[in-house]
């Protein structure tokens, strides 16, 4: 289990800190997803937890390491997938999982072994010799968390993996994820795929200016019972929300809403739209969904 | 594991940058081949090498003897007898030598007449050709002045005894000075190759900043050296890896360059490169000034933002340090108050460190000053370099 206590950190010649007070916990072997806009604080947030920058407000402790901030406990135990191609593209592959692997410390029959396990799980052993900068962007994201597993971590940290790939290869890494997180290692995930967040973490923590604005279990979160996805012809008027939030809990993004009927039938919230003249387009219906919890907690929608 | 793993990878990277090896090993080898070739003539001149002088004595008479005497007392000629006239005009006209002076008799109205042909090498410099005739005039007059000696003291023996025919030797009328101090003297000018192989070389090491700073900014960019700081790899060693295999790539340009002065140039046509009376000495000026240089490099990598901005600081940094430093055009044609500036130039103290040791015959005492000077500059940056790279990480 990770625990994080009252951390901040203020970066030389910024106005404002990049972390406030932020309490966390991270359960060990869970998939932990860490959410927030573009700026919100994650990546220093990571950086703090892997040791890149050092901890000046707060605490950071490691179950079983009995230490509190120690960036060597932290290291030790710890690797990230940054989301960048954080290889060098010169090297084949082989070379670069080498390259890391001996700076993991990794030598011996127990090199062959790791090399050939971190390939096998990315699917990358039939091109190992292929030099990295002529891997379709797919392989790369593979290899990137391929070189992440060399140390045989047991918390790995997954910035953005997916992104800028096509279906095939994040199907591929999406299901390698789900293997790692079965063979228990703890895995914190950062996402803007909602979608993908939702099937593998089953923790979700949102950070939106420094600020931890939600920590939640997963199924918590989505566990609500019904919710209405009404698209509109127009973007309703403040005035029209106002009306409709005095009776459902609800949250607007442009001409989209979503609405939770609770145990009203739905043909009432259907007459409800009608009487403020609000022309729908569709209607879905189906359980809660993170994108609307996120926007809302983000107050990147009007959240009422 | 760590150390090794970083040192093979570094290695790695800058045996697959075409470009950045040709930097370090090709560029200098040209440059090396060009100025050796272009400038010999002009630095024989300087650094007083000897003239070769093919000579055909036809005369073979107490006159041409004396004449010939007469230029063997002078050093800056090589005599080199010849019997084959067309054998001899055939090596000057390829250069081999520099003169052909074929000396023979004609016979006048009442006396025995010398006559002397001389052929001049198309690659001579004017002022040889020069220097060669007004030793050759100076020579037939000193000749004709010994026999005109010999004669008066035959036919006029009361004068045996008196002053006139005292020899008078340089002391007894002549007086030189050197402006620029006894130091001006005692300077040895160096040859085109003792002046340009360690001159390109000392800028051809500096140049390891463009391959060392371009593949710590990528790293950088990348975000590689995000990842490497989340793995226990202490910061010193982040440097040491990226430093060793460079130190290596310089002493390897040291090697490459010397087999060039030695072997390749004189195949060209150039001097051969000698390596003084202490070759070791090299060891201390090479690893100092490979110190120096990579403290240059890991600085111009921590300071530039974007690998432009690396190779435009590392390239047009180098070229100034190499025009102040004598690098360019070499530190004795300049003047005075230039030749003074040249000691602000780390490239300076390289050159001199080598200098002394294949110039001067110098050793390691004589090296101490220079490759001390290279070490405390190059610890100095490294340092800062350093520090950087921690303020950078918080």
């Amino acid at each position: 289990m990770i625990g994080v206590a009252g951390l901040s950190h203020h970066y030389r010649g910024a106005p404002t800190p990049a972390l406030e007070a932020i309490n966390l916990t991270i359960p060990a072997g869970s998939c932990f997803g860490l959410l927030g806009p573009n700026g919100a604080g994650k990546t220093t947030l990571i950086s703090l937890l892997t040791g890149v920058l050092k901890v000046q407000i707060g605490q950071i402790a490691l179950a079983g390491s009995g230490q509190v901030n120690s960036i060597r406990a932290i290291k030790a135990c710890s690797a990230l997938v940054p989301q960048d191609y954080a290889f060098y593209p010169s090297l084949t592959g082989r070379e670069n999982l080498n390259f890391f692997l001996g700076l993991a410390k990794v030598g011996g029959a127990l090199r062959a072994q790791r090399l050939a396990y971190c390939a096998d799980i990315c699917g990358l052993s039939e091109i190992l010799d292929k030099r990295a900068s002529r891997y379709s962007g797919g392989m790369k994201r593979r290899l990137n968390i391929a070189i992440g597993l060399v140390g045989d971590p047991s918390i790995l940290y997954l910035d953005e993996p997916t992104v800028g790939i096509d279906a095939e290869s994040r199907h591929f890494i999406l299901q390698g994820i789900e293997q790692l997180r079965d063979a228990g290692k703890t895995i914190v995930y950062t996402s803007h795929y909602m979608e993908e967040v939702e099937q593998l973490c089953d923790q979700v923590a949102i950070i939106d200016r420094g600020r931890l604005v939600l920590q939640q279990p997963m199924a918590e979160l989505l566990a609500g019972g019904r919710q209405l996805l009404v698209t509109l012809q127009d973007t309703p008027s403040e005035a029209q929300l106002a009306q409709l939030a005095a009776q459902y809990r609800c949250t607007a993004l442009g001409p989209q809403l979503s609405i939770e009927p609770g145990e009203q039938p739905i043909s009432a919230v259907i007459a409800l739209l009608e009487s403020l003249q609000l022309a729908i387009i569709q209607i879905h219906m189906g359980r809660n969904r993170l994108e609307p919890i996120y926007l809302a907690a983000t107050r990147h929608g009007a959240g009422l | 594991m760590q150390l090794w793993a970083m040192i093979v990878k570094e290695l790695r990277l800058v045996g697959r940058d075409i470009h950045g090896l040709a930097l370090l090993f090709v560029m200098p080898v040209v440059f090396i081949l060009i100025m050796s070739l272009a400038m010999k003539a002009d630095f024989d001149r300087r650094s007083g090498v000897q003239l070769d002088v093919l000579v055909l004595d036809q005369a073979d008479s107490p006159a041409s003897h004396a004449l010939l005497q007469s230029l063997r007392e002078n050093s800056t000629f090589r005599l080199l007898t010849s019997a084959d006239a067309a054998a001899a005009e055939a090596q000057v006209a390829t250069d081999s030598v520099h003169f052909l002076l074929v000396l023979a008799s004609s016979q006048g109205d009442d006396q025995v007449q010398l006559m002397a042909r001389v052929l001049i090498a198309p690659g001579n410099s004017p002022e040889f050709n020069q220097l060669f005739l007004a030793s050759v005039r100076a020579a037939a007059g000193n000749s004709h002045l010994q026999a005109l000696q010999a004669q008066l003291q035959t036919q006029l023996p009361e004068l045996a005894e008196s002053d006139l025919f005292t020899e008078i030797t340089d002391a007894d009328w002549l007086t030189v000075r050197y402006a620029g101090g006894e130091a001006r003297e005692a300077e040895q000018a160096p040859t085109s190759v003792q002046q340009n192989v360690p001159a390109w070389l000392v800028f051809s090491m500096f140049f390891v900043v463009v391959p060392l700073a371009n593949t710590l900014i990528n790293e950088r960019q990348l975000g590689t050296l995000r990842r490497l700081r989340t793995i226990a790899v202490p910061t010193w060693m982040l440097v040491a890896g990226k430093l060793i295999p460079y130190f290596v790539i310089n002493q390897l340009q040291v090697v490459a360059m010397l087999l060039v002065g030695i072997h390749l140039v004189p195949q060209l046509g150039g001097d051969q490169l000698t390596l003084g009376e202490q070759p070791l000495a090299l060891i201390p000026v090479a690893a100092a000034l490979s110190i120096a240089a990579l403290g240059f490099g890991l600085l111009i990598a921590v300071v530039a933002k974007t690998t432009e901005q690396a190779t435009t600081l590392g390239g047009a940094g180098n070229i100034i340090l190499a025009a102040l430093g004598g690098i360019m055009v070499p530190a004795f044609v300049m003047p005075q108050f230039m030749q003074a500036i040249t000691v602000v130039s780390p490239m300076s103290w390289g050159l001199q460190g080598f200098l002394d040791v294949l110039l001067r015959g110098g050793g390691w005492a004589e090296v101490a000053l220079e490759s001390g000077s290279l070490l405390g500059l190059g610890v100095l940056m490294i340092g800062a370099a350093i520090l950087l790279l921690y303020r950078r990480s918080d």
